[in-house]
């Protein structure tokens, strides 16, 4: 009698070490599993109801993108005529304020990500607040330029100078 | 409760025996049947034992009246434990077949008597004569506690004929319901590992249906990102300062203040570089640092100019307020 109350306790040890405890992940494991994926659900109903405002979103941003890109000397256009078009803009404004344009050149582009920078160096000779003029109006030029140096190369006591000016323009 | 695992054994079953205790001896059942077991009238039995002050208390019974798995404890104990008192005193316990009379001498069980006979004033007149006790000093127990304590349990226990049968007792106690035990661990835990199994098993097919749907939304998030990221960037590395205007209108005004000559303004990620050529450089950053435009205004360096004697050219980094 006691022996087959032994051989039934050790089957129903047996039963639960090795067919139910070894099988099952444990239920902990189990409930954090649950949650975790009720929790992921959640998420992406959440997304499903926000795709209207995140369509709007990256609207919005592909609008300014290539509202940016405009400001942007166009990729595909010749490089000689972005040069002729600034060079006539500059020479337009340089004779009326009467600064001389001593040289103008158009450095190496480089490239940073998907931006190709292009940097543009002048000499103006004149008087300091034409040259000062003269940068400030480049700055309204139609196409984005942004001044990187300023440097006065010369002075006669502010009378006459010559500036050399550091320009990156910028193509996409 | 524990009455269901107490049986009592009547004092007619059992044979009282005491003896003095040797001292610093450390009783067990083997050791007391040993040194005892020979004073039992009976040669199937078993006993239970006690000790009070030196003395050994024995009731020997058979092992014929023992016919469930309880812990058996005779009934002389309750009444030898009814009382506080014990200095010299005759304590009689009246049931209906029998009388119980127990003789304490100098504050020790000397003697328990059983006899099959009501109350008898004469016996006990006779009891006080010979033990020399005054018949003032006989009590009466009328009703003896018969819910043992924790200790008398133990003792009862301690007081088994075999302790290496506890185990066995234990393990007769115990095997089923462990069995029992085990059956319902593993239907539980079978039946909510398959519960949550399942549950995960519809989430996840749940998801794979909404992440097919969110998948152009992601994507669309994906590319904001980047769009976002990219210009971000670009506009970190080469748009982060204050236009040359603003910057110029501040360095300018400040230059003719202190009747400084502007060498050089050069643009930086975060920081505008500018040199001048001047009498007080002090002076000149102490006037940039008046204007709301400039965040922060510091000398890289100050040394005396080369082109213009008596004068000294400063090199500052000055950041301006976004």
């Amino acid at each position: 009698m006691k022996d087959k109350r032994l051989l039934f306790f050790m089957v129903c040890l047996a039963v639960y070490l090795f067919l139910v405890s070894s099988d099952t992940p444990g239920i902990n494991d189990l409930v954090s599993t649950y949650s975790r994926y009720k929790k992921l659900l959640a998420e992406e109903k959440e997304l499903i109801n926000k795709s209207d405002n995140v369509s709007n979103y990256l609207d919005s941003l592909l609008n300014q993108h290539n509202e940016n890109i405009k400001l942007f000397f166009d990729g595909n256009t010749d490089p000689s005529t972005h040069m002729n078009n600034m060079q006539s803009f500059i020479n337009k404004h340089a004779k009326q304020l009467n600064v001389e344009v001593v040289n103008l050149r158009w450095g190496e582009a480089s490239i940073d990500g998907n931006f190709v920078i292009m940097p543009i160096n002048f000499v103006f000779r004149g008087d300091p607040l034409s040259i000062y003029k003269l940068v400030t109006l480049l700055e309204t030029y139609e196409k984005l330029v942004t001044v990187d140096q300023f440097r006065i190369n010369r002075q006669q006591d502010y009378v006459q100078i010559m500036a050399s000016v550091s320009l990156y323009a910028y193509k996409k | 409760m524990i009455n269901k695992f107490v049986e009592i054994v009547n004092a007619d079953k059992c044979y009282f025996f005491s003896a003095e205790l040797p001292k610093g001896i450390n009783l067990n059942k083997n050791l007391v049947l040993l040194n005892y077991g020979k004073y039992s009238p009976f040669t199937d039995y078993d006993l239970f034992y006690t000790k009070a002050k030196d003395r050994l208390y024995i009731w020997f019974y058979e092992n014929s009246v023992k016919t469930t798995k309880k812990i058996y404890i005779p009934e002389g104990y309750f009444i030898f434990n009814s009382k506080e008192s014990k200095e010299n005193v005759i304590l009689y316990y009246q049931k209906s077949e029998y009388t119980v009379y127990q003789i304490f001498k100098d504050g020790y069980l000397s003697s328990e008597i059983i006899e099959s006979e009501t109350f008898d004033e004469s016996f006990v007149k006779e009891l006080c004569r010979i033990y020399n006790i005054t018949e003032n000093s006989v009590d009466r127990v009328a009703e003896i506690n018969k819910i043992p304590g924790l200790q008398v349990i133990l003792q009862a226990v301690s007081s088994e004929k075999n302790l290496n049968q506890m185990p066995a007792k234990l393990y007769d106690l115990m095997i089923v319901p462990a069995s029992i035990f085990f059956i319902i661990l593993s239907i539980y835990s079978y039946s909510l590992d398959k519960y949550y199994s399942k549950k995960i098993f519809t989430l996840k097919k749940e998801i794979d249906v909404f992440s097919q749907k969110t998948v152009s939304v992601n994507n669309k998030l994906q590319k904001a990102d980047e769009i976002v990221n990219e210009w971000t960037k670009f506009t970190n590395q080469y748009i982060n300062t204050s236009s040359f205007t603003d910057i110029m209108a501040v360095v300018s005004e400040a230059a003719y203040k202190n009747s400084a000559k502007i060498d050089l303004v050069e643009n930086r990620a975060f920081s505008t570089i500018v040199w001048v050529t001047l009498n007080d450089a002090t002076s000149f950053l102490n006037t940039l640092m008046t204007y709301d435009q400039v965040k922060s205004a510091s000398f890289q360096s100050v040394r005396p100019s080369s082109s213009e004697k008596g004068k000294e050219q400063a090199r500052l980094e000055v950041v301006f307020a976004q």
